[in-house]
């Protein structure tokens, strides 16, 4: 994260083709004795597409807004390409967002809508730029239609368009694909991807979908309370969580949390574990016919890493079967800790009522001290 | 039938009766006959003056007096129109012109004013705000008969007594809590994020207004300035007590001098009555078209 020195970015920032390595230093944001963003430090790398992840409330659009200049920051710095932009007026940082609401200019055509921000800018070939942009979202047969007229996923694209056509140093996005109805928004969340990775420009990106921050992340900054939790790609904040929070906030169903004392063999390993959590899929049922092998690719690498080879053991009653069509979710009840399982096929044998031993692999164990936070193998 | 569905039905078939619905809801001939008779009597109650201000204006002096009143004419005659228009007996063309620019100035500067006074109080943040909004709105509260000995102190001390500056002060003072109030109302009903969306775009607070908000509230600008208007083109009192001389008068004193002259001149008052609401209908005929609202439809979701 240091490994940018200060006289290359004051270089980079010089030239033509900025640097727009975001940094922010201990910003805070105080709405009278409400903290929404406590001192908060994050480097957004230069062309990295950066989800900022958090239930709502956690302070995650303040952040995105305090980038973009829409909210001055209580305390702390904010820099963008080693040039500081806290007292930045947010129209001269170069910057540009789309809405949750796309805010579209209604009263303006796609075209004027596309035009607008470039008529504030000093560039002459203002309709090829607007042509290009069009046949990049392919809305240029839309272009003289008003907002009014378009559909939804329609207009999220010129929201879109809006922001490429200037060619800002970044874009910040606040759940851009929220108001799009399911299916398009999957199919615009990898057009969204595809794009940025082509444009290769600087995203910072607000959702609470933790699938959509996974999909389309190179990393993932989870907040909440106003507070960073963890930063890494997908597969970090997946797979090696920094704490409880960030354990139980990734991942559908969530990860299973219960007291030690639930296990059922005495493994001293675990005694000063306050917490302990498992995720669903690594989870089977002892001898039954769908338990190939305990655990994804991450516990076996873990395993291989020389971590812990022994296998845990709880006893539960099975509560809810849940079918799902790809897959089955049985929730078991473990002297009171609720665990779910999610299995391939269904299990034999495994109806409500029914008692069973599950087992996983130690590796696949996620260990959490009285606060919360992970303790490290 | 219980309350509910009445009230459903009652709903609709006045919906239905406007075109309004957009499904077709069976209504009983029962219902549809109630629902003509409201709509006969407040037509009726609306209406009636005007016929028969339009009626008088047209009938001789003969049949206006005559007993009982004749509400359909025998014959019809333009001579009040042309004493009205007739420079000896009264200057209407003079009335009308002072009125004119009254009603414009007020309007154009009452709406100029709201403009900026109403933004701050919808989108800027600063102390007092509250205060001063509803302060402005509390103003209004006042009628105007109460005002009339200070406000007349204060045109004394302006110097402005007989003169149409003094209207137009106290016209811009009484419409202008209304006028803050309508404005900040509909700005605040467009999206800020719209705003801020421009301001992202390299555009300054003020370039924001006057390229996306004042465009997007062209329906609240043109109620505002017809509103205004109308309260200035009609006002009576202020006016009846500020102006002195007969060349600054404006229509509804004029009207009301006309009044107070010995001869029967109803013919005439109605004549120049008539003259006098022409104009705001045909300006509210010609403004309303852009006072339809859904003018923000489709900038944002949902």
């Amino acid at each position: 994260m240091a490994g940018n020195t200060t006289s290359d970015v004051a270089t980079d920032a010089l030239s033509s083709d900025a640097n727009a390595e975001i940094r922010l230093e201990g910003v805070t944001k105080r709405f009278g004795e409400l903290v929404a963003v406590d001192e908060l430090e994050l480097t957004i790398r230069d062309g990295e597409f950066l989800v900022l992840l958090g239930p709502s409330g956690c302070g995650k659009s303040t952040t995105l807004r305090m980038i973009a200049g829409l909210e001055t920051p209580s305390g702390g710095r904010i820099s963008i390409g080693g040039e500081d932009v806290t007292e930045t007026l947010p129209q001269r940082r170069e910057l540009s967002m789309v809405f949750q609401s796309y805010a579209l200019y209604p009263h303006k055509s796609v075209r004027g809508n596309l035009a607008f921000p470039l008529a504030k800018m000093d560039v002459e070939n203002v309709d090829e730029r607007i042509h290009r942009t069009a046949e990049l979202l392919e809305i240029d047969d839309l272009l003289d239609q008003k907002p009014g007229q378009l559909s939804g996923g329609q207009r999220q694209r010129v929201a879109l368009g809006r922001t490429i056509v200037r060619e800002p140093r970044a874009f910040l996005m606040d759940e851009p694909l929220s108001n799009l109805d399911a299916k398009l928004r999957v199919q615009t969340r990898s057009e969204l991807r595809r794009l940025q990775q082509q444009l290769g420009t600087t995203t910072v990106y607000v959702t609470h979908d933790q699938e959509e921050a996974m999909s389309l992340a190179d990393r993932i900054a989870v907040m909440n309370n106003g507070e960073l939790q963890q930063v890494g790609t997908p597969k970090e904040v997946y797979e090696q969580p920094a704490n409880e929070f960030v354990a139980g906030f990734l991942g559908e169903p969530p990860m299973n949390f219960f007291a030690p004392e639930c296990v059922v063999a005495d493994e001293p390993a675990l005694a000063n574990a306050a917490t302990l959590g498992i995720r669903p899929e690594d989870v089977r049922v002892a001898g039954s016919a769908g338990e190939p092998r305990s655990g994804g690719p991450a516990v076996e690498e873990r395993r291989a890493d020389g971590g812990d080879p022994r296998t845990i053991e709880l006893e539960g009653e099975a509560v809810v079967v849940e079918p799902l069509g790809n897959a089955y979710e049985i929730e078991f009840d473990c002297g009171g800790d609720s665990v779910t399982a999610r299995f391939r096929q269904r299990p034999e044998g495994i109806d409500p009522g029914t008692t069973a031993t599950l087992r996983f692999p130690a590796a696949a164990l996620h260990r959490f001290d009285e606060h919360g936070e992970v303790i490290d193998r | 039938m219980s309350t509910k569905s009445t009230y459903r039905h009652t709903v609709d078939s006045f919906k239905n009766a406007l075109g309004l619905g957009n499904q077709t809801i069976e209504t009983s001939l029962y219902e549809r006959l109630i629902f003509y008779i409201a709509l006969g009597l407040s037509l009726f109650v609306t209406l009636f003056p005007f016929y028969y201000m339009t009626v008088a204006s047209l009938s001789p002096e003969s049949s206006l007096y005559s007993l009982p009143p004749t509400l359909i004419p025998d014959e019809l005659t333009l001579t009040h129109y042309r004493t009205v228009f007739g420079p000896e007996t009264f200057p209407f063309l003079t009335y009308f012109k002072n009125s004119f620019i009254v009603a414009t100035v007020t309007a154009g500067a009452s709406v100029l004013v709201a403009t900026f006074g109403a933004y701050s109080f919808a989108r800027l943040d600063y102390k007092g705000r509250g205060i001063f909004s509803r302060g402005v709105l509390m103003v209004y509260m006042f009628s105007g008969i109460l005002l009339v000995v200070p406000m007349f102190q204060v045109i004394v001390w302006l110097g402005f007594v007989d003169s149409l500056w003094s209207l137009f002060i106290t016209y811009l003072v009484q419409t202008l809590p209304v006028s803050l109030y309508m404005l900040g109302n509909y700005f605040r009903s467009i999206p800020e994020e719209i705003e801020e969306a421009a301001i992202m775009d390299g555009y300054s607070r003020l370039e924001v207004i006057f390229k996306i908000t004042l465009p997007l509230s062209a329906p609240a600008i043109v109620a505002v300035f017809f509103f205004t208007f109308m309260i200035a083109w009609n006002e009576y009192l202020f006016a009846s007590i500020f102006l002195e001389s007969q060349g600054v008068y404006t229509l509804p004193i004029g009207i009301e001098a006309l009044a107070s002259g010995f001869h029967q001149v109803w013919g005439e008052i109605m004549a120049a009555s008539l003259l006098t609401s022409i104009p705001l209908i045909v300006m509210f005929m010609y403004l309303e078209k852009y006072m339809v609202e859904g003018l923000t439809f489709g900038a944002v979701e949902g």
